[in-house]
């Protein structure tokens, strides 16, 4: 067992933080089994070389981090494209059938962030979701604050195209 | 929270049973020499055993409530049916009087170019006279307050009405009259108004309630629990509890608008006696502490009063580091701040009633007699009969004052007899163009005459509550013989921040609340084991940004409040990290001790400890 870390500790930071980083991982590889295996991996890698962890930025933070570098180590992974060409079609289908009830709790924005390429849809994730701040999104995701400002407005301006139909607040502030 | 943000979370529903999944195929697999990729069993075991839970829960309450069903059934018949039942008891009237603002308001309606200003006066329970004045002119000011101007171009008529227990008639039409309740009384109906109950669909003649909780901006403001009556020709008259109508809109007939409106409730029937007044609701009668929890981070506040003489008032406040001396002087009829420093690590100061009476004056707190619409500097008097709750006590006739800017909205509550019990703050939200809740309220959670400061190596502040607001992420673990519980409070789920260790006493449900004293470096209680019924050993550690779980070990002991070091040379890189009971009286602790001077390299080292006996 690590050094630094006891057990209870390590069940603690688990309890504190699955549900959170579930959400992230699922935001950005949109598949259930392969999120949960992510955070997975997460833990378990934090569990074995937590000394390297450097105190310098929080747990939470930290956590994020690994888990937005293996989401999108998974995106560019030959298991990801084997898993989009075979689950393309039961997603359509269940779409259809979720249709009625969705409609009821307003989800068309959410859809439409999912549905936004991977470079727009990360920092819309970090920045509406995670709630950080600019300069934090950018070195989450190893970019200058410019850019993330650029694709932030690109993002939000593909939102607007694609929710024509209705306007939403959140995406008329530049 | 951002729409975004909403929506998504929606879209992803609940993770708890992947949560739990992911712990228990993160358990199995963590240690590499049984570390297997790919999912282990444990997860549908989870799937399975959360099933056979179901079914087994199914299994015993289906036959209970199948069974109360049964028994409903079989009594049913011999009790006759209430709703055809004639039902004397249901009345509207509570909802129906909230349609009227209270006495002695005046409210200022817009019409096109003219302004009409309502006095609505309660001429009993049951009786409502409202007074029009028609002004005519566009210069005229939309001021409130001077309704009884009879200037030639203003035209005055009054309307009564009857609220009854289903609903509110109209009774009276033409110019003011002075009224008998008798007279009253033997007035018919001329119309109806209103009828209970306020819901949707309810019909009122040939109108109909449409809405009950609409929302509706006017110049006035921003409503959100609108009665919306839809009739007729277009119409929609808007009505608002304790407003009355606001709004009112017909197809092709000028609408009118709510654009002021000033309650008149004075707070104090005798206005000679300003002064006790405003020392009743801004400061407490004697010398107290008092301790408000949250604030920035959930560093929490206390506040010091002291009475120099009847006259100045000194007021130290520490919070989240800062300690500020405030000295305020109470004249006749305000409050005024005359002094204002930072006391970190000096004490305060010690002036003579002289030269307290040569400062000048910084701010004017309060001015005596208010009422609601009253403006003091920057605040705004809302409500002098307001209700607020904190954890240390229900309020009411609070004095609320808000201070609103573009950027955000601050209300203070003040009761009479305690002085501040609640400060808000919300924030404006430019992406969904709301004030939103902040973390940085603080509400009174303890209050008392001023406390002898702790013999010894003081660590934390003491002080008592009732009740305890219970948060997820809470910590416990009761004493040994279960006569007391230990809660690591208030830090919540994101494992960082301050802590407030509370003991629940379980015979008589007080809750003592131990603060770590020195908020200025944010230190907090992180672990804890009861050694018997009266001490436990308390690991106090920095709150933020680290894992490190170490911290100094305490002995506390809660009988006379005392607390020690257990280990007096423990050096800067060296932390305890756990204790616990060996269920001998003895105790295993666990140290980590950092080897470099980057504090990246680390060892844990375990010991034993026998606590002294006592």
């Amino acid at each position: 067992m690590n050094k630094a870390l006891d057990e209870r500790s390590f069940s603690q930071i688990m309890e504190d933080h699955t549900d959170y980083l579930l959400q992230i991982a699922f935001l950005y590889v949109k598949d259930w089994p392969a999120a949960e295996d992510i955070v997975q991996d997460v833990f378990i890698s934090f569990y074995q070389k937590f000394d390297q962890f450097e105190e310098r930025s929080s747990l939470k933070t930290y956590l994020s981090k690994i888990t937005v570098n293996k989401c999108k180590d998974y995106l560019k992974s030959w298991r990801y494209r084997m898993q989009v060409l075979t689950n393309s079609f039961s997603v359509n289908s269940k779409k259809q059938r979720n249709r009625l009830v969705e409609q009821d709790e307003k989800v068309e924005l959410a859809d439409a962030v999912l549905q936004l390429p991977l470079k727009y849809r990360e920092v819309i994730i970090s920045y509406y979701f995670e709630e950080l701040p600019i300069l934090e999104v950018a070195i989450q995701l190893n970019l200058s604050d410019n850019t993330v400002k650029t694709r932030l407005r690109k993002a939000r301006a593909l939102l607007k195209e694609e929710l024509k139909n209705n306007q939403w607040e959140v995406l008329l502030h530049e | 929270m951002n729409e975004i943000k909403k929506q998504l979370l929606s879209r992803i529903g609940d993770t708890s049973d992947r949560k739990n999944r992911v712990i228990l195929n993160v358990n199995a697999n963590k240690n590499p020499k049984n570390q297997k990729r790919n999912k282990s069993p444990w997860g549908y075991y989870v799937t399975f055993a959360s099933f056979v839970g179901i079914f087994v829960i199914g299994l015993f309450l289906l036959p209970k409530l199948m069974n109360e069903q049964g028994a409903l059934n079989e009594e049913t018949p011999s009790v006759v049916d209430p709703v055809t039942e004639p039902n004397e008891e249901i009345s509207y009237y509570d909802e129906l009087k909230q349609f009227f603002p209270p006495d002695g308001t005046v409210a200022t309606f817009k019409s096109g170019d003219s302004y009409t200003d309502v006095e609505t006066n309660w001429l009993s329970d049951r009786y409502v006279q409202e007074i029009i004045y028609v002004k005519d002119c566009v210069s005229c000011s939309s001021s409130s307050s001077s309704s009884s101007s009879s200037s030639s171009s203003t035209r005055t008529f009054s309307n009564v009405f009857r609220i009854t227990n289903e609903e509110i008639q109209q009774i009276y039409y033409g110019d003011p009259l002075e009224w008998t309740i008798e007279k009253l009384d033997q007035r018919p109906s001329l119309g109806v108004q209103l009828i209970g109950p306020i819901e949707v669909g309810t019909e009122i003649g040939n109108q109909k309630i449409v809405a009950i909780d609409a929302e509706l901006s006017i110049d006035y403001g921003t409503f959100s629990n609108v009665i919306v009556l839809e009739g007729g020709a277009d119409s929609r008259t808007y009505y608002v509890p304790n407003y009355g109508i606001v709004k009112g809109d017909t197809r092709g007939i000028e609408g009118y608008e709510l654009v002021s409106i000033s309650f008149g409730n004075k707070v104090t029937e005798n206005e000679s006696d300003y002064t006790s007044l405003l020392k009743s609701y801004f400061f407490p009668p004697e010398n107290s502490d008092a301790f408000y929890i949250g604030g920035f981070e959930n560093g929490g506040e206390k506040a010091q009063t002291k009475w120099i003489n009847d006259e100045f008032v000194q007021e130290i406040t520490s919070n989240g580091g800062a300690t500020i001396e405030r000295i305020y002087k109470i004249t006749d009829n305000q409050i005024e701040l005359i002094y204002q420093e930072m006391i970190d690590g000096t004490t305060p100061s010690s002036k003579t009633i002289e030269q307290l009476n040569q400062l000048p004056t910084l701010e004017i707190v309060m001015t005596a007699p208010f009422k609601v619409g009253d403006t003091i500097g920057e605040w705004t008097v809302i409500d002098t009969k307001g209700e607020v709750g904190t954890m240390y006590n229900s309020f009411s006739d609070v004095l609320i004052l808000e201070n609103k800017n573009e950027d955000s909205v601050t209300r203070k509550y003040y009761a009479k007899g305690y002085g501040k019990v609640k400060l808000e703050f919300e924030f404006y939200n430019e992406e969904t163009g709301q004030y939103e809740k902040s973390d940085f309220n603080t509400e009174l959670s303890s209050f008392g005459p001023i406390m002898k400061e702790l013999e010894g190596n003081i660590v934390f502040r003491v002080f008592e509550a009732d009740q305890l607001d219970f948060q997820s992420g809470d910590a416990m673990e009761n004493s040994p013989k279960k006569t007391k519980r230990a809660i690591l409070h208030g830090r919540g789920i994101d494992f960082e921040g301050i802590n407030q260790l509370v003991i629940e006493n379980l015979q008589n449900g007080k809750y003592t609340i131990y603060k770590y004293r020195n908020e200025a470096i944010q230190f907090t209680p992180k672990e804890i084991e009861w050694i018997d019924e009266n001490r436990l050993y308390v690991i106090v550690g920095y709150g933020f940004g680290t894992v490190t779980m170490g911290g100094q070990l305490y002995e506390l002991n809660i009988t006379n409040n005392s607390i020690k070091p257990v280990f007096e040379n423990l050096t800067e890189k060296e932390e305890i990290m756990s204790v616990e009971s060996n269920g001998d009286g003895t105790f295993t602790y666990k140290k980590h001790v950092y080897e470099d001077d980057n504090y990246s390299v680390g060892h844990v080292e375990e010991g034993i400890i026998t606590p002294t006996n006592e």
